[in-house]
């Protein structure tokens, strides 16, 4: 089972999700993920290019919120679509974040594609810690 | 990062009332939430809605309605159109206007992240008899030309150069460059191209999203239609748009600035949450961060969504191009002996400023709409001379299964809602219980069966935008007809859909 799941009360006209994760890398990776497969049946993808990106803030929620948008840059910027992402997360002075993507250019042909992401919104946006690990809640527009 | 400031409740919010609860029936299909009923509200709500469509309203309209109300400067009311649903900030469907000279805001919550997403509408000489017949190679043939979907990429290979000049010039850019007729131009809002745009206030990062996207889609709620003109309301009217028999074929076209947009109001979003404590401002939600008009922030993002509403009105322009070379290909007749004039293009996402009698005075404000449509009445200096004796003609597209109208703005509408009405039909149902309740390859062979020929890149996308999961299109425009703000003109029946 998908450590994400999607939110029907939150946004009428947008996607909105909640993800958890046992540590930072693991919710990075599991909100990524939600994202990845609103836009594009993953299975579709194979693991052609690798993009590596880094980032680093001093909130964990802007974090969350810098690396998500990525994925909707990569997607118009780079025409990327991908299949699956790796996350590491350390936080000394500021939290600093590498990650790297797998995936391909899109193609309409092979790509079974879902939705055309806008962007992350700040719309009931939440990052907590829980009793099991993390939590976060998003609301992407579309 | 800080969540929405706490503040401490009063008034019949703090007594535990919900905000639509809070809503008095003024008159027929209108209402408004007092100032009383949330600390800090500077101007009541007022909500333009029938009984059946309050009802469908979710609740997070009326909570986010009341929070714009509190915005600093904002002039007279916070304005609900009846096609309403929640967004972030703003409601889709809100329209408000702030004096500058009274610390009046901007804010990106009250445009959107699609900056400049807006319609078109293109007449033609055809029939349904004409087109029936081809209606299917018509269809695949736009939806190859206009890509759609998922990251899709354009056929115009842009330098920087090229595109700090579609920023720049919009529309006009595109007909100099032979994509479109001069008389394209006064048959939009701004004549396709804001004045005020600076490129140097827009980031690399939205040029690397918008370069190639110029002349696609998107997806969403955004289409490329085929339809017939069913209804003639106001035969006189309608003859002056262009549209004279009730088996005419037009074709109507949703979408707006695409990834350029969309990382223009990013930028500034975060601009904005930075930027609002250094000018004293707190506000209810964060979607709602805003700078004052007459500062450096405000007139940054003014000039940088100029830009992004440039770059949708030269991207419904390219799409008219295409259209038009699509239908000659198809007919095998020049466009022009096709009748294929644009009646109209409208910005229903941006900000403006415009002059407004305030008090019997007149004002320059700053009117956002978000979700919403400018439908000036006659005389106004923004229309054209081709339409400024009749009114803004105004285009509002329903879902893809339900139909559209063409209405005519109003002089009352000047007095009610800053020139504004509805833009659409609005949801009611989110897409994650609109995808649960149909599959978009059965919904697609329904609609064939009605007679609604549809592509689409993506069926889970189809899906989400069944003509269940919105509210009545009729409905809506029947509210604001009664009420004389934007007038019927012409309604009309899809029977092919390029779905985004």
């Amino acid at each position: 089972m998908p450590n994400y799941r999607f939110l029907e009360g939150i946004a009428v006209a947008d996607l909105a999700f909640e993800a958890t994760g046992k540590d930072l890398n693991d919710l990075f990776t599991n909100a990524a993920m939600a994202m990845l497969v609103s836009q594009v049946d993953v299975k579709t993808v194979a693991p052609k290019v690798t993009k590596k990106i880094v980032l680093e803030n001093e909130d964990v929620g802007q974090l969350l919120f810098d690396f998500l948008n990525e994925i909707i840059y990569l997607k118009d910027a780079e025409q990327l679509v991908f299949k699956d992402v790796k996350v590491a997360i350390v936080k000394n002075a500021v939290y600093k974040l590498s990650a790297s993507f797998r995936g391909e250019t899109i193609d309409p042909k092979k790509h079974k594609l879902g939705n055309d992401l806008k962007a992350v919104t700040m719309h009931k946006f939440k990052v907590e810690q829980t009793k099991t690990g993390w939590k976060c809640q998003v609301v992407v527009d579309i | 990062m800080t969540d929405e400031g706490p503040e401490p409740k009063r008034g019949s919010e703090a007594a535990g009332k919900s905000s639509r609860a809070a809503a008095v029936k003024i008159k027929e299909n209108v209402w408004e939430v007092p100032t009383t009923f949330k600390a800090g509200m500077l101007v009541p709500a007022r909500i333009y809605a029938s009984e059946k469509l309050m009802q469908q309203m979710d609740d997070a309209v009326f909570d986010q309605l009341t929070n714009v109300a509190c915005l600093p400067g904002i002039v007279k009311f916070a304005h609900c159109m009846p096609d309403a649903h929640s967004g972030y900030g703003f409601p889709i469907g809100g329209v408000a206007a702030f004096d500058p000279e009274k610390n009046g805001v901007i804010s990106p919550g009250g445009i959107g992240f699609d900056i400049n997403c807006g319609m078109r509408l293109i007449t033609t000489t055809l029939t349904e008899k004409d087109v029936k017949p081809k209606i299917k190679e018509l269809v695949d043939t736009l939806y190859n030309r206009v890509p759609a979907g998922v990251g899709s990429k354009g056929f115009l290979k842009l330098t920087s150069g090229q595109f700090t000049d579609v920023m720049r010039a919009g529309s006009k850019w595109c007909v100099e460059q032979g994509y479109g007729w001069d008389e394209d131009l006064e048959r939009s809002e701004d004549f396709g191209c804001i004045t005020w745009a600076n490129p140097d206030k827009v980031s690399d990062r939205a040029i690397q999203r918008g370069i190639a996207q110029l002349g696609t889609l998107g997806s969403g709620n955004h289409y490329l239609e085929v339809q017939v003109a069913e209804n003639i309301f106001d035969q006189k009217t309608a003859k002056k748009f262009g549209i004279t028999s009730n088996d005419q074929i037009c074709v109507m076209v949703h979408c707006g600035s695409r990834g350029f947009g969309h990382q223009v109001a990013s930028d500034y979003l975060r601009v904005f949450l930075t930027k609002m404590k250094d000018y004293g401002i707190t506000v209810k939600d964060r979607e709602l961060a805003c700078a004052p008009f007459n500062s450096k922030e405000g007139q940054d993002y003014f000039q940088a969504m100029a830009c992004a509403a440039n770059g949708a009105f030269a991207n419904r322009q390219i799409i008219l191009h295409r259209i038009r070379e699509c239908f000659s290909k198809i007919f095998n007749t020049p466009p022009e002996d096709l009748g294929m004039n644009l009646v109209y293009d409208v910005a229903h996402n941006i900000a403006k400023v415009e002059e407004h009698k305030v008090n019997g005075k007149n004002k320059k404000l700053v009117v956002h709409r978000k979700g919403a449509t400018r439908c000036f009445g006659p005389g106004r200096k923004e229309i054209a001379p081709i339409y400024r004796d009749l009114g803004q003609p105004v285009i509002v597209g329903g879902s893809m299964e339900t139909g559209s109208y063409l209405l005519l703005g109003t002089e009352k509408a000047l007095e009610e809602t800053w020139g504004s009405t509805a833009h659409g039909s609005g949801r009611t149902m989110s897409r994650t219980k609109a995808k649960h309740m149909v599959r978009g390859e059965q919904l697609q062979k329904e609609m064939e069966k009605r007679g609604i020929y549809v592509r689409t890149v993506s069926y889970s996308g189809l899906a989400e935008e069944a003509g269940f999961a919105y509210k009545s299109i009729s409905e809506v425009v029947d509210v604001m007809h009664k009420l004389g703000i934007s007038k019927k003109v012409v309604g009309f029946r899809p029977i092919g859909n390029v779905k985004g």
